[in-house]
């Protein structure tokens, strides 16, 4: 059974009843880690954000079945509980509560819905050293407010740990690589690939071919016009680097 | 109107007979004078414009003249192990108070048995409410730390409004006095039994020069009752006072603090937060008169707003002419969590000077969408996601209560509170 399937997905902004998700379809099998690649306005984060549950778009059609549930039926933290996993392209920054308390929130949220006991202070703390150590991050950061006053790769490298944290069945990286220099991409590339697993899949969304050298995925697939306009293997990543996306945007125009 | 004034004024005659010294007799005599001369807030009321005083007049509350001591108090005072100061319909209980193992340098008394100081600072004429507590308090609380003492141990004033089976009005009444160089922390917790009851408290707080004093207050009447309170304070030349003010409970509440900037090289804190839900009315109305130059002043008074709470802030901040090089900021913000709430923010600065550092800002919002999106992207409820970023707006006022004991026992008393609220 595919990980994740989606079929025919068309989704239009509220406010304005703009159509930016035209008939996707995309399956991922367990393990596997897909790339979409695309232009600016292809509609690649908006498919981050319906599939995450955001507010504010409309599904006109389509379906979504994530591990054999409609995904299009929960609310965004049933999402994330069942195991969905959004990195997020601009981390919010959320003063006045530290990262800690975050994480062990969202750990508990989970262990909770999965009728787990929740962790006590002590395992937590034991537990973060554990992965910030694993991801090669100080865990200093923990203390901090959550992204409040971070660089931009301290919050991208946040996003990674509460992903090992969360130990999702699907992630979705959301132009991870946006902001990031050459050090800090590889340092967030390292750990997404400590996180790959074969019970876990993974959506990653980029412009760029470069974030691809890091983290190798099986398919790619290019988005313009807010549908898949052709799918391939790595190498179509490179294909693209070269020539762009001109092609497709014509298509699209 | 002047039926209501009398009304008030029933208690003055008993309040006589349990306290009285010429002193005392005095200042009721000046009181009564002030309070008819000023006569109860109306509609027209400038300093009553966001709040009125109808429900507590039309509440038509007796004065309690005596009153049994209950067995055991409501469990929402602040929980702190320390000398506790029990006043019960603002008498002092015997019984129910625990001054045995008072720390060196710290007294505590009735006003019976010393009443050097009180009334000293608060104001009379144009505040019908200290005017009518000091016409009409059975007992005061007089508490003094000696010169140049540390006393690390809090102390803590329970006021309890006892149940109401008719509306009745009560005047608890605290005088502070901390010495030249001394330290010290006090705390008061305002609860009731509930009923209609109506607490008119009045504080006065002298912090003398190179004294620190940290001041925390607790407000959590029974949900009928009503609450109005006067703090007058004053601080000395290097001194340092910390006054913190968590208002959740009553069905409305005004606390007024006067402070008076009176010593050069001060630093002076007003922080305060208001958790309003149902149809509360909480209101906090400040006024910071910087009398003398080199002085800071840090405010900041934090509002939460559900159902059809209604949330007043008033800061006015006052820099004398010869109040130079004053460094004062004030903060004010609400937050509404439904449509229903409402908040008033009235900032006010009146400056003379001409080299000072003044600024101010008020605002009232939402929580953030996009902060509440993220929380229930990583698990959190969306019910969860709101009660943690409340937490979090509310607990930067708490966070900043320099006595840990203090801090610890009203963030414990703020997240019971949410838990109720947010359940």
């Amino acid at each position: 059974m595919p990980l994740i399937e989606i079929k025919n997905l068309h989704a239009r902004i509220e406010d304005d009843g703009k159509e930016i998700l035209k008939g996707i379809d995309l399956t991922i099998e367990p393990g596997e880690v897909h790339a979409i690649m695309g232009p600016n306005g292809s509609g690649k984060s908006t498919l981050s954000y319906v599939l995450s549950g955001r507010d504010g778009y409309e599904i006109t059609e389509g379906s979504v079945m994530f591990d054999g549930v409609d995904l299009l039926e929960m609310e965004p933290d049933e999402r994330s509980r069942a195991g969905l996993f959004l990195a997020f392209q601009y981390p919010v920054e959320i003063p006045g509560v530290t990262n800690s308390t975050f994480l062990r929130e969202a750990v508990n949220a989970r262990r909770k819905g999965q009728g787990e006991k929740e962790v006590d202070a002590l395992q937590f703390v034991k537990m973060m050293r554990e992965k910030t150590k694993k991801l090669g991050m100080s865990d200093e950061m923990l203390k901090r407010a959550v992204n409040f006053g971070f660089s931009g790769g301290e919050k991208k490298r946040n996003e990674i740990l509460q992903m090992a944290v969360l130990e999702p069945k699907f992630a979705i990286l959301d132009e991870t690589d946006s902001g990031l220099d050459i050090d800090a991409l590889k340092i967030v590339s390292d750990g997404v690939n400590s996180l790959r697993d074969p019970s876990r899949s993974m959506l990653v969304i980029t412009h760029y071919q470069r974030l691809l050298n890091y983290i190798v995925p099986d398919k790619v697939h290019v988005m313009a016009d807010g549908k898949i306009q052709r799918t391939g293997g790595k190498e179509l990543a490179e294909e693209l680097e070269a020539s762009g996306y001109a092609d497709y945007q014509e298509d699209a125009a | 109107m002047s039926d209501a004034l009398d009304h008030f004024l029933m208690g003055v005659g008993g309040a006589k007979a349990q306290l009285s010294s010429p002193h005392i007799d005095a200042l009721r005599d000046r009181a009564v004078a002030a309070f008819k001369a000023t006569g109860l807030p109306t509609a027209r009321t400038e300093a009553w414009k966001f709040t009125s005083a109808a429900p507590l007049i039309k509440a038509n509350a007796a004065p309690v003249v005596t009153s049994a001591d209950p067995e055991t108090l409501p469990a929402n005072a602040l929980a702190v192990d320390c000398p506790t100061v029990v006043l019960v319909d603002g008498a002092i209980s015997e019984t129910l108070s625990t001054l045995d193992n008072l720390p060196k340098g710290l007294t505590v008394r009735s006003a019976s048995a010393g009443d050097a100081g009180l009334g000293d600072l608060l104001p009379l004429e144009g505040f019908p409410f200290a005017a009518l507590n000091t016409a009409s308090f059975r007992d005061a609380v007089m508490i003094e730390v000696a010169a140049g003492q540390t006393v690390e141990t809090p102390v803590h004033i329970v006021s309890l409004s006892t149940h109401a089976k008719v509306p009745q009005i009560s005047h608890p009444r605290i005088c502070i006095k901390v010495g030249k160089g001394a330290i010290a922390a006090v705390a008061e917790s305002h609860i009731g039994e509930g009923g209609v009851s109506f607490a008119n408290v009045a504080v006065e707080v002298d912090v003398a020069d190179d004294a620190v004093l940290t001041h925390v207050k607790l407000q959590d009447e029974s949900r009928d009752g009503f609450h109005t309170a006067m703090t007058a304070s004053k601080v000395g030349e290097k001194a340092t006072y910390e006054n913190v003010v968590i208002q959740m409970g009553a069905s409305l509440a005004r606390n007024e603090i006067r402070h008076t900037i009176a010593g050069s090289h001060s630093e002076s804190r007003l922080l305060g937060a208001y958790l309003g839900d149902g149809d509360q009315h909480l209101d906090n109305t400040t006024f910071v008169d910087h009398a003398v130059a080199d002085t800071e002043l840090d405010e900041v008074y934090k509002g939460v707003l559900a159902g059809k709470a209604r949330g007043v802030f008033q800061g006015k901040i006052l820099v004398r002419p010869d109040s130079q090089r004053t460094d004062g900021n004030q903060m004010s913000r609400a937050l509404l969590l439904s449509d229903k709430a409402e908040a008033n923010l009235k900032p006010e600065l009146e400056i003379y000077a001409d080299d000072v550092k003044c600024s101010h800002g008020a605002t009232v919002g939402e929580l953030e969408e996009d902060q509440l999106f993220y929380l229930q992207a990583r698990g959190l409820s969306r019910p969860a996601a709101r009660a943690l970023l409340v937490d979090a707006f509310v607990m930067e006022i708490v966070d900043r209560i320099s006595s840990t004991s203090l801090r610890e026992a009203m963030a414990d008393a703020v997240r019971a509170h949410f838990a109720r609220m947010f359940k």
